[in-house]
């Protein structure tokens, strides 16, 4: 249909229409390898957004209508804190509620089992929960999950232990979990719980924990820390924006580097499919050359075509990356919908849109060079042209680099890792045309069609070079994978201690003795500081999760680490020792010897250590001292017991009984140790998500780089179908293009692969972190084996389209 | 009046490492209203020719004058307004964009040119007796309606010279005589200089002129 067009600009947009139209299945290809670049890139450079949004919701949901805790420091000896200083002083706080928490083993009719009591006032519970209390007396409000759980139902009686006295409860009302109201959880009355122990009901005020609610979080927080008043105590803003950065760093660092091979093998992705959209354009330019166009219409018309790809590609990669995103986030526990940045959508948008239009201008400046007719009559597949100058001059960057290390360690690696995948990408080629040329001596079809296509023709390079990339990304996704499950299970496998006995104000060695009378195999004091702050001489600060220090010949009953390698001089240094995870010699440039001052609790500030050495341990968050040994000298005390026994559950049961009263915590280990592991568990689940997105996305994108070949040489197969060659000779011939394809990649992939691994977490640096992850053997094997399956099942479909062409269309455009 | 002048015309092409002389010492002049006939066998230099004279090709030595004017020493621009405003090209295999109709291919040249006259697009398309398959695609029409669609192209912003290089080449003979026809009669009426390459001697009664060329020189 004609369309009236006087108008340049509507004429150039029919063009580029009318293009993209007339080969469909071409278009589709590229459309959805365009979608599939936009979806990935808009993924890996929102990943850290995404997972601060994850974290920061999850905080959200676990303190449901708070902004800050206060709370006793588990291992210290505070108790009970009054929540009347905070309201009559602090104007801009909301709300401040008062709750007594405590872990207590419950009785239902002989079972026992355990839940945390959540007791306050029954108002407090409504304003904290937005829920309706409605309890008298001596009934409790249990979870669903508690309910659930021990199959309690409303009016069952429950028997329990506080201080000595014994309590039964009617379950009056059971409600869904919330907030801090989740998992075995009751709330009873703290007015009926205080007075029956201490006699007195004008306690309302004190509680263990306070919950806070207030306008102005980052004043009224800075308030708090800076308060006397709570120097004893924990304060924890709910929404804490350095731990979650401090997480997202624990968690993200090693994920970012896989997205960052990801990103550069995107745009090698996005640079194969220009050659097939600037095809048929060529021949256009020619005949808009010799109507004397001298305002680069042809030019434009491709601008256009690229334009209408990138639109309607942009729309489907940022459906398809919150789509990925959401689903992650569901798997992690998050409900609500995750949106990436907007900034990070234009970003990735403005980045590809870029590389488009460069390229673009490249390759078309250097085609404008050619005179018209050659534009017009050339009907070849592009020609590869090698540049051999550029090869050599990045190989000798290589070596020097390799050989000299000019730079510091992750400005080397990253330029080991950039030039090695440029050489290896050009190797492959090489190897590539070096076979092709020694099959071509032979005077058969493959030799004079295949293996000539394979040495000269541009596309089929590009494939190769898409086919190698895809490896390398397969192989780094499952690696980061498989390296982050393994870290875990490390961290299970090197924490052993069955039960923690915190909370232990005043230590003596009566303790332990009275602990062994009990069912337990080892009982020993230990010193634990959690969320402690480090700093460096160098001015680095850094948060370690947890502090232990043990007698060390205990040492080894409760963790898997071998600490007996710390020097002499350092063990009789005045100074206590630290023993840190490896990966901070590397981050931080630390060496034994080095003082480490560290805040250990709010009252004990800038205590220092000397650097004793390193655990060969990939997990950064334990770190060990020799702090102990010299108690007398610092006036500490043991502030925690660690026990195993070969019956832990019978054992924390009777411990609970015995100790109690005495407001001792009892942590069960191993679910304490889950329930850390649990969100590294929930973040390996989302990235198994995007692993297995991305890893099935350059799968098709090798099928369908496969396919854009075949287009480009449809024209050439019709020719050689004309002269009469079989489909049986066709496949063969494409068989034998598929071994020879896979052969390089073997052979190249091999060695980057190797390179890979050694210099991958050198790169982890830039993100000031550090894991000694390697490819190993079957990760490297199972990453063959899937694009070898992509390859494979592309050539099928590239031999049934071969045997489909239409030979009477086709030569009717010869 | 003399539209076109070779002096001493000399062009050669590098094949590997030999330089081949293809073109030796043309001199000619074409008139206004010439209708010039190349001929020459198969490799003679005559479609060479033809693209020098047409700014299709460049030349290593010598001169050609277009209206006086040198057209060697023509930048990019004053290359593209020949072609444009002065030169209509008709080749072979018809060279049509073949996701535009056949109305719209003779569109393209004016929208290019600047000078879009769609009843002289209407008017050409009858001329060449395209008029009822104005909407049709390259691919649907015949190898001679695709020449008679290029014709239309090239005359659509009333150049003075034609270049056609073999334009019968890919048709059949009562087909080739059609389009032969065509532009004699567009010679005679309009007075377009043309000049037309072919190895086919039956067409050369068509022309006012002829020369030869043998191994790229030629004989009047």
């Amino acid at each position: 249909m004609t369309v009236n067009l006087l108008n340049k600009n509507q004429f150039i947009l029919l063009l580029a229409k009318r293009n993209i139209l007339a080969n469909k299945k071409t278009t589709a290809v590229i459309i959805i390898t365009l979608s599939l670049i936009f979806a990935i890139f808009m993924m890996m450079l929102g990943i850290r957004g995404i997972y601060k949004d994850i974290f920061t919701k999850e905080f959200q949901y676990e303190y449901e209508n708070i902004d800050i805790v206060i709370t006793y420091d588990e291992y210290s000896p505070a108790r009970f804190i009054n929540k009347r200083y905070i309201t009559q002083n602090y104007e801009e706080v909301d709300y401040a509620l008062a709750f007594f928490n405590l872990q207590v083993l419950l009785d239902h009719s002989d079972d026992l089992f355990y839940g945390q009591l959540h007791s306050a006032l029954s108002h407090e519970l409504e304003i904290l929960l937005d829920i309706d209390v409605d309890i008298e007396d001596y009934e409790m409000l249990i979870t669903e999950t508690l309910a659930f759980n021990q199959g309690l139902k409303i009016g069952d009686q429950i028997n329990f232990s506080i201080f000595g006295k014994e309590f039964t409860y009617t379950i009056s009302a059971i409600t869904p979990d919330q907030g801090v109201f989740r998992g075995d959880a009751f709330f009873i009355d703290k007015e009926d719980l205080l007075e029956a122990i201490y006699g007195m009901d004008y306690l309302n005020n004190f509680g263990n924990v306070i919950y806070i609610k207030t306008d102005n979080i980052e004043n009224v927080y800075e308030q708090l820390t800076l308060d006397e008043t709570y120097s004893d105590y924990g304060i924890k803003l709910v929404i804490d924006g350095e731990r979650i950065d401090a997480l997202i760093s624990e968690y993200i660092s090693i994920i970012s580097l896989a997205g960052f091979i990801v990103l550069v093998a995107l745009a090698i992705v996005l640079n194969s499919l220009f050659l097939i959209v600037l095809r048929d354009i060529y021949q256009e330019i020619g005949v808009f050359d010799t109507l004397g166009d001298n305002k680069k219409t042809g030019y434009i018309v491709c601008y256009f075509q690229w334009l209408i790809y990138i639109g309607i590609s942009f729309l489907i990669g940022t459906i398809i990356a919150h789509i990925v995103a959401n689903i992650g986030g569901q798997i992690y526990g998050i409900k609500e919908f995750l949106l990436i940045n907007p900034l990070i959508i234009v970003l990735t948008l403005l980045i590809i849109i870029s590389l488009i239009i460069f390229n673009n201008f490249i390759l078309i400046k250097k085609f404008h060079k050619r005179n018209s007719i050659d534009k017009i009559k050339d009907k070849r597949s592009v020609m590869a042209k090698a540049n051999y100058f550029i090869q050599a001059l990045v190989l000798l960057i290589l070596l020097v680099t390799l050989i000299v290390k000019p730079f510091d360690t992750k400005f080397n690696a990253l330029i080991i890792v950039a030039t090695s995948i440029y050489l290896s990408l050009g190797f492959s080629i090489i190897l590539l045309k070096i076979m092709a040329r020694i099959i071509s001596k032979r005077k058969t079809v493959f030799a004079l069609f295949n293996t000539k296509h394979m040495d000269l023709n541009k596309n089929i390079h590009q494939a190769l070079n898409v086919i190698f990339i895809a490896l390398m990304v397969v192989t780094i996704m499952l690696t980061v994978r498989f390296f982050i499950s393994d870290q875990i299970e490390e961290v299970r496998a090197n924490n052993k201690f069955n039960l923690v006995m915190t909370n232990i104000q005043d230590y003596n060695e009566n303790l332990i003795d009275e602990i062994k009378t009990y069912d337990v195999t080892n009982a020993d004091p230990v010193l634990i500081y959690s969320d402690v702050l480090v700093s460096l001489a160098s001015n680095d600060i850094f948060l370690i999760r947890m502090l232990v220090s043990i007698d060390q010949s205990a040492y080894n009953h409760y963790y898997g680490d071998d600490i007996s390698f710390v020097d002499e001089d350092i063990q009789n240094n005045e100074l206590p020792y630290i023993l840190l995870a490896s990966s901070f010699k590397e981050v931080y440039g630390l060496n034994v010897g080095d003082i480490i001052t560290i805040d250990l609790n709010p009252e004990i500030r800038d205590f220092t250590f000397v650097l004793g050495g390193f655990l060969d341990s990939e997990f950064d968050q334990f770190a060990y001292t020799n702090l102990s040994e010299k108690l007398t000298e610092y006036s500490l005390r043991y502030n925690a017991i660690m026990i195993n026994s070969d019956n832990p559950e019978a054992a924390m049961s009777e411990l609970i009984k015995g100790f109690g009263s005495r407001m001792f915590y009892l942590i069960d280990g191993q679910a304490e140790l889950e329930r850390q592991i649990s969100r590294s568990y929930s973040v390996l689940s989302l990235f198994t998500v995007l692993t297995v997105f991305i890893v099935s996305s350059f799968m098709f994108v090798v099928f369908n780089n496969t396919l854009l070949k075949f287009y480009s040489l449809k024209n050439d197969y019709s020719k050689i179908k004309v002269l009469g060659l079989s489909d049986k000779f066709n496949f063969n011939n494409l068989f034998k293009e598929f071994l020879v394809l896979f052969s390089c990649l073997i052979v190249v992939g091999i060695v980057e692969v190797f390179i890979l691994s050694r210099y991958l977490r050198e790169i982890l640096l830039f993100f000031d972190y550090y894991k000694h992850m390697t490819a190993d053997l079957y990760i490297t094997i199972f990453s063959y084996v899937l694009i070898f399956i992509s390859l494979l099942l592309s050539y099928i479909y590239y031999y049934s389209k071969v045997k489909s062409i239409s030979l009477s269309e086709e030569i009717r455009i010869i | 009046m003399r539209i076109i002048e070779v002096r001493n015309l000399n062009k050669y092409y590098l094949q590997g490492k030999d330089k081949n002389h293809i073109l030796k010492n043309i001199s000619l002049n074409v008139n206004e209203g010439d209708f010039l006939g190349i001929i020459g066998p198969s490799g003679s230099g005559k479609t060479t020719l033809l693209y020098c004279l047409s700014s299709l090709e460049t030349i290593d030595e010598g001169e050609i004058l277009f209206e006086g004017e040198n057209i060697k020493d023509f930048n990019d621009k004053k290359v593209s307004d020949l072609r444009q405003k002065s030169f209509g090209f008709i080749f072979q295999f018809y060279n049509l964009i073949p996701n535009l109709t056949a109305y719209e291919n003779i569109l393209l040249a004016s929208v290019i040119a600047n000078k879009i006259n769609e009843e002289r697009i209407d008017s050409l398309l009858e001329t060449v007796g395209m008029k009822e398959y104005k909407n049709y695609f390259p691919n649907e029409m015949s190898g001679g309606m695709q020449q008679r669609v290029a014709i239309a192209r090239a005359l659509v912003n009333e150049p003075k010279v034609i270049f056609a290089d073999e334009p019968t080449g890919n048709l059949d003979q009562k087909k080739g005589k059609e389009i032969m026809d065509l532009l004699h009669k567009l010679n005679k009426e309009n007075n377009i200089t043309i000049i037309l390459v072919t190895h086919n001697e039956d067409y050369l009664k068509y022309c006012s002129r002829t020369i030869n060329l043998i191994d790229g020189e030629f004989i009047e």
